[in-house]
């Protein structure tokens, strides 16, 4: 039986997507490569918060809705979050894998104890995604949350911060002095097939480095959510 | 005991904030602002929404050169609406041999070019961000159908447009160095005949992405219009086989002696050339929508006026224009959706009768709007 989804018009089953062949002249991004984010906040009214986190090469839209009910029937002492991804590019797995990721991120820095039997949803739109690797969104992902969370005023504990150092994306709370979540991306983990990674580097060097960089971050952060 | 019955109550009337009364009851706050002469988004009855349009920025084609599968795109922001449209590409083998016989049999050999069937549509899939995960929703999947029809039989996307003409990728054997040949170009000469020949047709198909953030009212249009402007951007890349391929014949049945023999080829997208989609453009028409309501007489009478008498009977409607804002989705039972071009040609018009006293000249009348908000849309591409 065909099992094609019926609901979404998808066209017909036996055509290929195009397949673009490998371009012999690789434009270099790196001459125009601004790392700098950029923040926008409140521009989605049906929403609770949210927020817009892009520099040239990605494009990130969090939307949060809540604090809402839940279904569950039990009373929860706690508010529960609950993060989807969407992306044309990354394997739902792999997108699975990051939400649980930052989900344990957040219950770091957001007062669950303030709104019981609630729960948060958190949508994240990959609007523009240049990057080839998970772990490069990773600091714009934590970044847009923190301020779409501000944007619907929940109260959170700790501005937390990201930064990717050495395709190791390391997540830090309180100024850097608590570690709070490490991320490699899967694949590049198991082959280890990206050209530029060193792993001669001890990961308490990447940590180090990764704390004395997130205060120039949290300070750029802290910039925006002042006028907000 | 008598004191008591003596005592005046006093009734104190409850006001809301206009915010609070138009989440409350939607129907009042609107006929409330209709009295005044106004919407509740502050709009006149014929005002449209501004709109944004951020042309074929996602695309690999667009400012910056990207190394994604997007071929063609819009973001359109209307009010504080907006839909983002991503194109991307597929192909597909055309079944030729039986659309051969198929002419043949019906004795037809040149279709006349206005037949629907020299035309074909694109495949939509429309997502409305609402703070929900699942299944799509009935608007979702009546929008992406409504976008797939009015596209066919409004006849943009002719298929002689989408059919691919194959290069072939010739792999130097001196110096492993790999070009692409298309007939078309001038350096074609040296080569063999028969290189072209490739018993094989191939055509493109379209895929829309349409993705719609912060809807405030009905989106129909808002889509509509984006894709319009995303197709207009799309760039097809050349597409290509190889040379080996060319004569690669695969035994794909063996029964006792007889075996199927098929030609397989492996088809591949040029990243550096590529060509307008070629669209008809004159069929090309944007989307307005409007809605009719009966004024409630009630809501005229004001604290100057409540001496004077007020016909209860008369029946009065109004035209309003791009309906927008929650209280005047669900109020307005009355709407008609126009797809018209800027010469007032109509690709589509659909009336629903509701409960409002609707006019000739009121139809006419956002018929004319219809046109003029076409030309502006036309403009704002220009």
């Amino acid at each position: 039986m065909n099992v094609q989804d019926r609901r979404r018009i998808l066209g017909p089953a036996s055509a290929k997507p195009l397949v673009f062949a490998n371009s012999n002249e690789k434009q270099s991004l790196s001459a125009l490569n601004n790392d700098e984010l950029n923040f926008q906040n409140g521009i989605i009214s049906n929403s609770n918060g949210s927020s817009i986190v892009e520099n040239n090469k990605m494009s990130l839209l969090t939307l949060v809705y809540g604090p809402r009910s839940t279904r569950d029937v039990s009373f929860q002492p706690n508010c529960k979050i609950n993060i989807i991804i969407k992306s044309e590019k990354f394997e739902t797995k792999n997108l699975k894998e990051l939400s649980q990721f930052l989900i344990s991120v957040l219950q770091c820095c957001v007062c669950l104890e303030n709104y019981p039997k609630s729960g948060i949803d958190i949508f994240i739109n990959f609007n523009i995604e240049d990057e080839d690797e998970l772990v490069e969104y990773i600091p714009a992902l934590v970044s847009g949350c923190i301020i779409a969370l501000i944007d619907a005023n929940i109260e959170i504990t700790d501005i937390i911060g990201a930064i990717t150092l050495n395709h190791t994306a390391v997540c830090l709370g309180q100024n850097g002095d608590q570690l709070l979540g490490l991320w490699k991306d899967p694949y590049k983990f198991n082959n280890n097939e990206s050209g530029d990674y060193d792993d001669s580097i001890p990961l308490s060097e990447i940590i180090k480095s990764c704390q004395e960089k997130i205060i120039v971050s949290k300070q750029q952060l802290i910039r925006f959510i002042s006028n907000m | 005991m008598s004191n008591d019955l003596e005592k005046t109550i006093d009734i104190h009337p409850v006001s809301f904030t206009p915010e609070v009364l138009a989440r409350i009851s939607p129907e009042l706050s609107l006929q409330k602002h209709l009295s005044l002469g106004f919407r509740p988004s502050l709009k006149g009855f014929e005002e449209f929404r501004e709109i944004q349009l951020n042309e074929d920025f996602l695309s690999r084609y667009g400012k910056e050169h990207k190394d994604n599968n997007i071929i063609g795109s819009n973001v359109l922001k209307c009010g504080d609406t907006f839909v983002v449209t991503t194109i991307t590409g597929g192909i597909i083998e055309d079944s030729v041999v039986y659309k051969n016989m198929e002419n043949e049999l019906i004795g037809v050999d040149d279709i006349k070019s206005t037949d629907l069937s020299n035309y074909t549509s694109i495949y939509p899939v429309v997502e409305v961000e609402r703070g929900r995960a699942g299944a799509c929703t009935d608007e979702e999947m009546a929008l992406s159908q409504r976008l797939y029809d009015y596209v066919l039989y409004s006849k943009i996307l002719p298929k002689e447009a989408l059919k691919v003409q194959p290069g072939i990728r010739i792999t130097d054997n001196n110096n492993g160095n790999a070009k692409v040949i298309y007939p078309d170009s001038s350096d074609n000469s040296t080569l063999p005949d028969n290189v072209f020949q490739i018993s094989k047709k191939w055509s493109y198909l379209l895929y829309a992405k349409i993705k719609v953030f912060s809807r405030t009212g009905p989106v129909f249009d808002l889509c509509w219009n984006s894709l319009m402007y995303a197709l207009q951007s799309v760039q097809l890349p050349r597409a290509f086989v190889d040379e080996r391929a060319t004569d690669l014949k695969m035994t794909i049945r063996t029964k006792g002696r007889n075996a199927t023999i098929r030609e397989t080829y492996e088809i591949l997208s040029d990243p550096c050339q590529q060509y307008s989609l070629r669209l008809h453009s004159e069929n090309i028409a944007y989307a307005s929508n409007y809605g009719i309501i009966n004024l409630d007489p009630e809501a005229k009478i004001t604290e100057e006026n409540s001496d004077e008498d007020i016909d209860m009977d008369a029946i009065e409607s109004v035209l309003l224009a791009d309906l927008d804002t929650e209280a005047e989705e669900n109020s307005v039972n009355s709407t008609i959706s126009v797809i018209s071009n800027s010469e007032g040609g109509l690709k589509h018009v659909s009336i629903f009768g509701g409960d409002a006293k609707i006019t000739p000249e009121m139809l006419k009348k956002l018929l004319k709007l219809s046109q003029k908000r076409a030309c502006y849309l036309e403009d704002e591409i220009k």
